[in-house]
């Protein structure tokens, strides 16, 4: 398996999530305040926008099945999530905002459903993705990190016996647990995303 | 014939030997510092055996140190040891010196400092000679007296004078200052090379006489031991502390330490201390050429007659010696006589030091100087001098007033103002912190501030913490480390000559210097500095992930970061902050926060609001700061309500780095 090749896809991959549209500038700005001293900062604030949307979402599902709907309130719930997907960078669910927002000024319950369907879906298209795109990201970095001479003998073989399927899915998980904290001091987070990836992609990489 | 022959050859064999033994031996030590080095390539960085290569460069080096010394010794019994001229300065490489020992006595509870004495090597501090040779002496000289002393203090003095054309091969040690000392002659010494340097720059009109001491209160040497010291190879003690192998020595230090000052023309003795005081003093002398700095003044007795009103110095009664001799003074037409409207409370742990620096001030530069030993002396203390100055202050008011025209900066000749006696007053307050400041002390000091009279200067020096909060302090107060000698203790002192209204102006550029000032940037790196550092911005906002956003943006930029969550909180921190000013009693308080970012929208008291609720309680101080407001509206009846509310500028929510720089650049530019 080949850094390099690593690398390039994962260029490749973030490239064409700006070239679809589901990222924008914003997204950039967010990745130019991350640096060495806050490694996990895209991850943090992305990681709340989706806590965020989801409950913004629930409640708009709520607020929707109301007999009388409070279209004040929907539009409130709209209205901000168009703000913090505007500043996470995910830009087909802001524009989604918009057409929804008309739909809450002609207080159709109709056509505000279907415009809450949509934002769903963009939501989770861009979930998806950009969880895709973080997995690849840490995956590198630890596997980026086996080219290092810091790294020491048994880290590496720990990791080649995951991606082989060698050690079972929990021996392999303890491994990569131990070995990641230990000399990365990686958070929870990270190890949890690097353990997933591993077992989804780890295959087709070999 | 044969017999005086043969001593010859042994000589030159001896000679050739050491010379072939010395290429030899630094020939094997080279390759030892190669072959750690490939090994340290080699090794994985967090191992033991990095520690251990380590531990071998060290050996290694002291080796190479001991193989010097041997061959200096050599060099210098052969008289083939040549002096350097380059230009150097006293003052710096002294202090420079006492610093390299200062941390390690600071480990042992030990003081080591630098006494300035009568202040004249300020005056001749541009020195030419031998800069390497003159701090290997120091160091010798200072590392014995580290070596041999685990409490007390080490102090290093030093003094310059012209020598009188007489005095030109004996050594005359007396002087006014330091008291009595016996006699110490140059012996006569067959070596050729040193008569001729001696008598080179003796004979330059431009010579000084450089005359040091260094004083410990550590094991002593008994008396019948002083003579042997200086003799090659002999070590007194030398099973004592040996807890390095740097530490062993060879013996030869005091040897080549009195070669050297021979060399440089004088001589090195051991001063006899009063009974009951223990431990050593060296002292010596040398002669460099030196040049008479231009802008400083001789010697000026003034007296302190000529002053007729209240005066707090008369009270101590007789003249004072003052000398206008400490470096980088300001422009020498604030004359001597401001100094006596000055006085200087001294609140220094260190007792020799505290001592020092008393005598210093009240002897040499006329400052009137109350020393607090313990802490409880020190609020009483405080109350007394303000007393006195309120006192003279109001009285002296009535008779003679400051015309303001005279503080503005304009053409009006202050310094004559001042030669009439009526300096304006000064008040200078020197806490060392470093126990922890009482509940007592920063009340007086509180109550001190308060109400303090307008032409009255204050300033305060902490040394090592600041009693408060650091931002909460007045600006014109300074934060300094340790040690308080040398080029910090005259930027404090320089503070005495100021006028006040200097005082207020300088207070950015002071800060600068003296406060340990390393701007950390994002990355943790001290760097060059990032648009906004040193400010203080208060960012305000309900939503966690904006806040989080905005928050790092502002802090990448360089700013110090408070988070609000809503409006009500933000209106309190300000307050807080404006409140706690005013307990410090400054007279002009800074704000709180140089900036706030204020969300529009939110829960409790949403960002209009707390707007409106903080421009009123500012009018109270007579301070306003900028208010950025975020929005997601940018309709115009949005932006009207933001400048109706009392805001200063908008950015739409989503705003990141560049547009909040934008945004307080703008506000930067449109301010009057």
């Amino acid at each position: 398996m080949e850094v390099g090749q690593l690398q390039r896809s994962f260029v490749e991959y973030m490239a064409s999530l700006f070239r679809e549209g589901f990222l924008d500038a914003q997204f950039s700005q967010l990745q130019q305040l991350q640096d060495d001293s806050n490694p996990d900062f895209v991850v943090e604030v992305v990681s709340l926008f989706f806590e965020d949307s989801e409950r913004l979402l629930n409640d708009l599902t709520m607020a929707l099945d109301q007999p009388n709907v409070d279209f004040k309130q929907v539009d409130a719930h709209v209205h901000q999530l168009k703000g913090s997907s505007s500043s996470v960078g995910a830009q087909r669910v802001k524009n989604c905002c918009v057409p929804f927002r008309n739909c809450c000024e002609e207080q159709n319950t109709e056509t505000c459903l279907r415009c809450l369907q949509q934002i769903k879906q963009e939501y989770l298209l861009v979930k998806n993705k950009l969880q895709t795109l973080f997995e690849l990201a840490f995956f590198l970095a630890t596997v980026g990190a086996a080219d290092c001479s810091c790294w020491r003998s048994n880290s590496h073989g720990a990791i080649t016996q995951c991606l082989t399927g060698l050690a079972s899915p929990s021996e392999g998980k303890c491994l990569l647990n131990s070995v990641c904290r230990e000399e990365f001091s990686f958070s929870d987070f990270l190890v949890d995303h690097i353990i997933n990836f591993i077992h989804q992609i780890g295959l087709c990489l070999l | 014939m044969e017999a005086t022959q043969q001593a010859e050859r042994k000589s030159m064999n001896k000679s050739t030997a050491s010379a072939r033994a010395n290429h030899d031996v630094r020939a094997s030590l080279a390759g030892i510092s190669g072959l750690i080095w490939m090994c340290r390539v080699q090794a994985s960085p967090q191992s033991e055996l990095v520690k251990y290569l380590d531990h071998m460069e060290s050996c290694k080096n002291d080796l190479l140190d001991i193989l010097n010394s041997i061959l200096d010794e050599n060099k210098i019994e052969e008289g083939k040891k040549q002096l350097k001229e380059e230009e150097f300065n006293m003052e710096e490489l002294l202090e420079h010196v006492v610093n390299i020992y200062y941390p390690n006595g600071a480990m042992k509870n030990v003081d080591v400092l630098l006494d300035p004495c009568d202040g004249s090597i300020a005056r001749f501090s541009r020195v030419k000679g031998d800069r390497i040779e003159l701090q290997r002496i120091l160091n010798n000289l200072l590392q014995n007296a580290d070596k041999f002393t685990s409490e007390g203090h080490i102090t290093l003095r030093a003094w310059a004078r012209k020598p009188g054309f007489e005095e030109s091969s004996t050594l005359n040690t007396s002087n006014s200052s330091i008291g009595c000392m016996p006699c110490l002659r140059l012996q006569n010494d067959e070596s050729s090379a040193e008569v001729r340097v001696l008598n080179r720059v003796q004979q330059d009109p431009n010579c000084v006489e450089f005359i040091f001491e260094v004083d410990d209160t550590g094991k002593g040497i008994p008396k019948e031991k002083q003579k042997s010291v200086f003799e090659n190879y002999v070590q007194v003690n030398d099973q004592t502390t040996s807890v390095h192998g740097s530490q062993a020595g060879t013996g030869l230090g005091l040897g080549i330490t009195q070669s050297l000052v021979r060399l440089m023309g004088g001589e090195i003795g051991i001063v006899d201390k009063q009974i009951g005081e223990k431990g050593t003093c060296f002292r010596f002398n040398i002669f460099l050429i030196a040049s008479d700095q231009p802008q400083l003044q001789e010697h000026q007795a003034i007296s302190v007659n000529c002053a007729k009103e209240e005066d707090l110095e008369s009270q101590l009664g007789g003249d004072y010696i003052s000398n206008d001799s400490y470096y980088h003074s300001v422009a020498s037409d604030n004359s001597i006589t401001s100094h006596q409207k000055s006085n200087v409370i001294l609140f220094i742990k260190e007792e020799e030091r505290s001592r020092v620096l008393r005598r210093f001030m009240m002897n040499v530069l006329g400052l009137k100087v109350h020393v607090v030993n313990r802490h409880e002396q020190f609020p009483q203390t405080l109350k007394k001098v303000k007393g006195k100055i309120t006192n003279s202050s109001s009285s002296s008011c009535k008779s003679k007033e400051i015309p303001l025209s005279a503080l503005d900066g304009t053409d009006i000749d202050i310094s004559s103002f001042q030669r009439r006696g009526r300096g304006l007053r000064f008040i200078l307050i020197i806490i060392d912190t470093s126990d922890g400041l009482t509940r007592e002390m920063s009340r007086a000091m509180a109550e001190l501030r308060k109400d303090f009279p307008k032409n009255v200067s204050l300033r305060v020096v902490w040394i090592d913490k600041p009693g408060v909060d650091e931002d909460k302090l007045p600006s014109t107060d300074i934060v300094i480390t340790k040690p308080l000698h040398g080029s910090r203790l005259f930027r404090v002192l320089k503070f005495t000559r100021e006028t006040k209204d200097e005082t207020t102006s300088r207070i950015k550029t002071q800060q600068h210097t003296l406060v340990q000032d390393v701007s950390v940037d994002v990355n943790g790196h001290s760097s060059k500095k990032l648009p906004l550092t040193g400010k203080k911005i208060l960012v305000v906002e309900d939503d966690r992930m904006l806040l989080m956003i905005c928050k790092t943006a502002v802090s990448k930029l360089g700013a110090t970061t408070y988070t609000c969550k809503n409006g009500q909180e933000a209106l309190d921190e300000v307050c807080k902050g404006l409140s706690e000013q005013r307990d410090i009693g400054s007279s002009t308080p800074s704000p709180p926060f140089d900036y706030i970012l204020m969300d529009c929208e939110m829960p409790e008291m949403d960002g209009f609001e707390a707007t409106k609720c903080i421009r009123k309680e500012e009018a109270r101080y007579g301070i306003r700061i900028p208010i950025i407001a975020f929005t997601a509206h940018t309709e115009k009846e949005e932006t009207d309500k933001i400048f109706q509310a009392g805001m200063d500028y908008y950015l739409p929510k989503e705003s990141k780095g560049e547009e909040i720089l934008k945004a307080i650049d703008f506000i930067e530019h449109t301010k009057v």
